[in-house]
């Protein structure tokens, strides 16, 4: 029943549609190279160079003198937790952006990862727990901090802005309470708490990476079987439901999924600042807009870590931890995207 | 085509426990054209809503083929029923070829992959609509009425029997109106699709729809064919506006002219003043 015109039409979309799908793979494939050279520099070149082959020798299990310590336990568990985290990060972002439709719906910028790390610096200085306990803590936070927020933005259903607006308020009441516990924190655990501060990977373990991983792969691939009913969600509610999409199920567990990386990905490294918010533009920046930025967000999350981790520590006189670069970089364009979304009266 | 009758039976709905319908019946007249038309707040959209299961009835229920539309899975029943919500909201940068795919979702699973009948449907839904040629634009860059015919192939690419539409011609200027809703009627008669739309305009419903539903306070006014249902004092009963009723010559409806307190040569008798 389709006339010669709609046939060719139909072919011109198809064509359309691959020529895109190959150069989004492009882009990623690049990408992803680019994580690899990061990883591959951050394990070579430290303080000092390190031999690739004595990289590889230490990657393949073999001992060998000095490389052993600087890259099997310096180098390579805090590349990985970087990458690990950075993808977390990325991802849990871009999701929150992408279903909100507003860049500024981002877990840190909404107080996730800020409830995740109070309640970490509470844990640490009040309390005067460690280890376990604190991350365990932090994740819960994560996940009560989301929940509380969608409570407050509740009115006959949740909206973006209203969401945001919420979380930004809440975001600041936890900064104040972090500041606070700060001001009383003995100097012995003072050193603990600042990573929650602005997160760091400093001193990372593979296994602090375990758990990132598996966060990642069960919240990670949820996420992308979701990832069409996102895609229609950023056509507004109205229009995904007549879609078909079962939107309030599929909102509840693209949160849950996405607070989860955020919350887990916090408690191996901190708050790392602003690197769930910029994965996600830059992805689009380089992907093109309109198509759906997941996967590259998670990679240019990972490339954000890697490499601002990298310059904290080598590149800037002084060290600094990877969340001090990262926020350097990330502030301005907060400013830069508030200052443009009052301007247009709306948080777009 | 088997056509899909869609009835709303004792309806009561409303936000915030308000109720905004009250009792209401319908019964959408399957393969015609209808026009829902009321003042503000009588809860045209409401209904509308009501039909799109965007909002759940308090009581009541709302049947397609005999089967409630919230029995019905979500998925299962877009690509029965599509709708056009009023403002629908276009992601920064989409193409509109990548717009109107989306109506593809109920006809895909989760992991299947896009499909030569996909890409056919989303063709002739730019045809149908004149916008073949602006599938690789962005949506951002159209003027209002493209923008309109785009959504609009949005909902057709659905390949729907019934189309939801809440007032598809608002924010457009009047060429643009009547461009949508001539596009409608193609549909109407072409595919044998079922028509559902809020109208703000009383004229252009008169003229455009097969059966015209006037609401009041949440309740069915009156409704049937334009020509029995666009009376004068329907007009003063629904919007409370004295009026003149007459023949509009150029489409054998029914027209309704205001009558205000100025600017007037004669009064609702036609007695000049």
């Amino acid at each position: 029943m389709s006339t010669a015109s709609q046939t060719t039409l139909a072919d011109q979309l198809a064509q359309m549609r691959q020529q895109r799908a190959r150069s989004r793979s492009r882009v990623v494939t690049t990408i992803c190279g680019a994580v690899l050279a990061g990883f591959a520099v951050t394990l070579c070149l430290g303080q000092s160079l390190t031999p690739p082959i004595d990289v590889l020798r230490v990657l393949a299990g073999s001992d060998v003198p000095g490389a052993s310590f600087t890259v099997g336990t310096l180098r390579l568990p805090r590349a990985i937790v970087s990458i690990m985290a950075g993808m977390s990060f990325g991802l849990g972002g871009v999701v929150f952006q992408a279903m909100l439709r507003n860049p500024l719906a981002s877990p840190d910028i909404i107080g996730i990862s800020t409830g995740a790390s109070a309640a970490a610096v509470f844990a640490i200085v009040m309390l005067g727990w460690s280890g376990l306990a604190v991350s365990v803590v932090a994740v819960l936070a994560g996940f009560g901090v989301a929940l509380l927020i969608y409570l407050l933005a509740w009115r006959d259903g949740v909206t973006g802005t209203r969401l945001i607006l919420v979380g930004i308020g809440l975001s600041a009441m936890l900064e104040s309470f972090i500041a606070y516990v700060l001001s009383r924190a003995p100097s012995w655990s003072l050193q603990d708490a600042l990573r929650w501060l602005t997160g760091s990977v400093n001193g990372a373990t593979l296994g602090q990476a375990f758990p990132v991983l598996a966060s990642l792969i069960v919240f990670g691939s949820l996420l992308l079987t979701r990832q069409r009913a996102i895609e229609a969600m950023r056509l507004g509610d109205d229009s995904a439901i007549a879609l078909g999409v079962p939107v309030a199920r599929d909102r509840a567990i693209v949160i849950l999924s996405a607070v989860g990386l955020i919350a887990v990905a916090t408690a191996a490294s901190g708050p790392i600042a602003f690197v769930a918010f910029l994965s996600g533009p830059i992805a689009l920046r380089i992907i093109g807009s309109g198509k759906s930025p997941f996967i590259a967000a998670a990679l240019i999350g990972a490339l954000l870590v890697l490499i601002g981790d990298y310059v904290g520590q080598h590149l800037l006189p002084g060290r600094y931890p990877v969340g001090i670069v990262t926020g350097a970089l990330g502030a301005p364009y907060l400013i830069y995207l508030i200052a443009r979304s009052n301007k247009s009266g709306e948080g777009k | 085509m088997t056509r899909s009758n869609l009835v709303a039976e004792q309806l009561t709905a409303g936000y915030d426990h308000r109720a905004i319908l009250r009792g209401l019946d319908l019964s959408v007249p399957p393969g015609q054209v209808t026009a829902i038309v009321g003042a503000n707040a009588c809860g045209k959209s409401t209904l509308l809503r009501c039909l799109a299961r965007l909002l759940q009835p308090e009581h009541g229920n709302v049947q397609l083929d005999g089967r409630s539309i919230h029995q019905i899975q979500t998925k299962e029943l877009a690509r029965k029923l599509g709708l056009l919500p009023q403002s629908p909201l276009a992601p920064d940068g989409i193409t509109v070829a990548d717009l109107v795919s989306h109506g593809r979702h109920p006809h895909q699973g989760m992991f299947s992959r896009w499909k030569k009948s996909d890409d056919l449907a989303v063709a002739k839904a730019l045809e149908a609509t004149g916008s073949s040629d602006l599938a690789d634009r962005a949506v951002d860059e159209l003027s209002g009425g493209q923008r309109q015919r785009v959504w609009i192939a949005m909902a057709l690419a659905q390949e729907t029997d019934v189309l939801l539409l809440d007032e598809p011609t608002t924010f457009l200027d009047i060429s643009h109106q009547i461009e949508v809703l001539d596009l409608l009627i193609d549909l109407n008669r072409n595919r044998g699709t079922t028509i559902v739309m809020v109208l703000h305009d009383l004229n252009l419903a008169a003229r455009y729809s097969d059966f015209l539903v006037a609401m009041r306070e949440g309740q069915i006014h009156a409704s049937g064919p334009p020509d029995k249902v666009l009376t004068e004092s329907l007009v003063e009963d629904v919007f409370g506006l004295s009026n003149v009723v007459m023949m509009d010559p150029t489409s054998g409806k029914p027209m309704m002219l205001p009558l205000g307190r100025h600017r007037m040569i004669c009064d609702e008798k036609g007695i000049a003043q």
